[in-house]
């Protein structure tokens, strides 16, 4: 698959579970006229089905989320359809092993 | 990766509009979530929606850079994090501590809202928080809070010059909340289509679709005449085809409109489990709240006035009501005293009931107060039944009365929650069994604007019956009015129901008329109560859209409002409880 569509607009598709910070992720991300955000989802549950069904480019990633995490949305994601995931959360106490986990598992880059 | 966007100030402004407006919505069901996790320490997917709700304010105020609302927000998730690890114990300390802290992070988000940059003195509570998290090292070596994209917090500082106002953009009502965790599946897709509306433009819409309702019946009407006047004229036929297809969006569109309106009573119901803790604390008491029917929906315009009555009425339930724990025991009842906070929907009523198990009222100290007062004649009193002589409770300043305060311990303004009420036309009721306890029924109008009505002509005059409150209309034999007390009641299938006649009533003549040989009668009620209204003729059944009559009017008991009809001619609406009231000093 290659990366951007006709456009050549690269396609994301932003998971997080506050509504705020999909419209301001998709505010800034919608800034650059090369980048598209073509879906949001509100947990890793809806976050993996958006992948399989809009095909996304690249996909951002909140850990905390409420009834899948980004973790293991992400670990699914790697299994089933893989696609370059950016890790995208503030940090916790457990911040650091999180991005290892991410990274381990085929996170493409983390922003803290 | 600093002002990366050139945002523009009115983009600035919604942004942080949006955030304040999540912000709230996650502070009151934390609220919430705070009281709940004390009776239930364990719960852990409780503690993850908490820990959550702060790390959501955390990371999305960082990146708007309120950097007190972060370090503040930061903390308490250190202590949740702690919590849901079960590396600290859920304990009433804690909690106090957490709450204090919610408290003043509602404090800085109202600051933010008034645009105010100033900042807060924040020692208190954050060294309150760090004694919590005790002597572990672990959070002075966290990492720097870092922003989570490049926002940088001169852009927030500099944009927000004017107050953000005081309108808050509301949820949709009947959307997914985004506050609620685990969301059913059915749920899920419409998630991403919910928008947020400003209020102001959804009360205007209100207002156009009430014009536009008023204009659809004064339509509808001239055609109905034209037909009948002009018979089989092709011209009229087609506008009379165009009319209905009108007619029938209008009334979806209406629909529409006061369903967009709706929201679940559980928004003013959630700060009331924090409201119990607090004053369960102060009072020294035990008490449970226990809350059911919260997803029932209601007006938008009522859902806000409804908040202050009820603080008031539980308010009173906990500090006077209940007893102290010891009290109780000594009586044999339960050490924890219980609070029911119920809503439901009964026909296009709402019916909010507050009960609790408390001492109850002194019927007769009310009595006597009454009588003191002159509001009674000490013989008239005694003959009344007790929950009439409760009604004394929401007279204008009978409840400061200290001999209530005493004796019954109830507290102030009742006559408040009442007008409050009435202004809702909503009814209200109150119950009492002396040591058993209290309970308060509040009945409302699902919506306010725009009502089905019952045209009736009564002496020349029309007046239209909110069709809510019809039970039924029956033309009856003369046969069937009987006389009890020389006073007119109507025998329906085995139940005596007083009559009188409407429009009599509402212009406060004497009730004496004449009946027709086969009157027509409207039966109305009024929760247990019925009253046959008499009436000349029935017109038809309409939508009303109520005017206020204002108050240059004085008194005007017994109406609701006014209307302006298809035929364009006003009509006054009649208020069903005002009607029993002054029904009730004629008979």
């Amino acid at each position: 698959m290659a990366i951007g569509d006709i456009t050549g607009q690269i396609r994301i598709l932003v998971v997080d579970d506050s509504a705020f910070m999909r419209k301001a992720l998709t505010m800034m991300l919608e800034s650059d006229p090369m980048i598209k955000v073509i879906g949001t989802a509100r947990d890793g549950e809806e976050g993996i089905e958006k992948v399989r069904h809009l095909k996304p480019d690249l996909v951002t990633m909140d850990i905390e989320m409420p009834r899948m995490d980004g973790l293991a949305a992400l670990r699914q994601i790697m299994k089933t359809t893989p696609v370059p995931v950016m890790m995208i959360s503030s940090l916790t106490t457990d911040g650091a092993r999180a991005t290892l986990d991410a990274l381990e598992m085929g996170a493409v880059d983390f922003i803290p | 990766m600093t002002n990366e966007l050139d945002l523009q100030q009115d983009e600035m402004q919604e942004i942080i509009d949006d955030f304040l407006v999540e912000a709230d919505e996650l502070t009151t069901s934390l609220d919430g979530n705070f009281v709940r996790l004390e009776s239930t320490p364990d719960d852990l997917d409780l503690l993850n929606e908490i820990f959550r709700a702060a790390h959501t304010i955390k990371g999305t105020s960082s990146f708007l850079g309120f950097e007190q609302v972060t370090s503040l927000t930061h903390k308490m998730e250190d202590i949740l994090n702690k919590l849901r690890k079960s590396e600290m114990a859920v304990t009433a300390d804690v909690m106090d501590v957490l709450l204090s802290a919610l408290d003043a992070l509602k404090g800085l988000l109202d600051k933010v809202r008034q645009g105010d940059l100033s900042e807060e003195d924040l020692s208190e509570v954050l060294g309150r928080l760090n004694a919590a998290l005790g002597d572990s090292v672990d959070d002075d070596t966290d990492l720097p809070e870092l922003p989570v994209v490049g926002l940088t917090p001169e852009t927030a500082v500099e944009s927000p010059t004017e107050p953000t106002g005081t309108i808050t953009p509301e949820t949709v009502a009947g959307a997914p909340d985004e506050k609620q965790g685990p969301a059913k599946p059915a749920a899920k897709k419409a998630a991403d289509q919910t928008i947020r509306v400003d209020v102001e433009r959804l009360d205007s819409l209100m207002n156009m679709v009430g014009e536009l309702v008023l204009g659809r019946n004064s339509l509808v009407q001239s055609i109905n005449r034209l037909q009948s006047e002009l018979d089989n004229d092709l011209a009229l036929e087609t506008v009379a085809q165009s009319a209905t297809a009108v007619n029938f969006i209008t009334t979806e569109l209406q629909m529409a409109v006061m369903k967009m309106r709706m929201q679940p009573v559980g928004k003013v119901f959630n700060r009331f489990p924090r409201l119990v803790r607090d004053l369960a604390r102060d009072t020294k008491k035990q008490i449970e709240l226990v809350i059911s029917g919260e997803g029932t929906e209601l007006d938008k315009s009522v859902i806000e006035e409804i908040g202050d009555p009820l603080v008031h009425i539980i308010r009173n339930s906990c500090d006077h009501g209940l007893e102290s724990p010891e009290e109780r025991l000594a009586k044999g009842k339960p050490a924890v005293g219980t609070v029911w906070l119920q809503a439901s929907q009964e026909g296009s009523n709402i019916v909010i009931k507050i009960r609790d198990d408390g001492r109850g009222f002194d019927v007769d100290a009310i009595r006597a107060k009454a009588v003191e007062r002159g509001m009674i004649s000490r013989n008239e009193v005694d003959r009344m039944a007790d929950r009439d002589v409760f009604k004394y409770i929401f007279a204008a300043g009978f409840s400061t009365a200290k001999v209530i305060t005493d004796v019954s311990g109830r507290g102030v303004g009742m006559d408040v929650v009442r007008s409050n009420i009435e202004k809702l036309n909503g009814l209200i009721e109150l119950d009492s069994v002396r040591n058993e306890g209290t309970s308060i029924t509040i009945k409302l109008p699902l919506t306010l604007a725009i009502i089905q009505g019952l045209l009736v002509q009564c002496e020349d005059e029309v007046f239209i019956l909110p069709l809510s409150s019809v039970i039924e209309t029956v033309k009856t034999e003369h046969s069937d009015i009987h006389y009890v007390n020389k006073r007119p009641v109507l025998c329906l299938r085995d139940e005596i129901i007083p009559i009188v006649n409407l429009a009599r009533v509402l212009r406060r003549g004497n009730d004496s008329f004449i009946l027709t040989e086969r009157p027509y009668i409207v039966v109305v009620g009024l929760a247990e109560k019925k009253l046959g209204l008499i009436v000349d003729r029935f017109l038809g059944q309409e939508e009303v859209v109520i005017k206020s009559l204002g108050s240059y009017l004085g008194s005007t008991e017994g109406v609701a409002g006014a209307t302006i009809l298809g035929d364009g001619r006003i009509r006054l609406i009649v208020d069903i409880i005002g009607l029993f009231n002054t029904a009730g000093k004629i008979r």
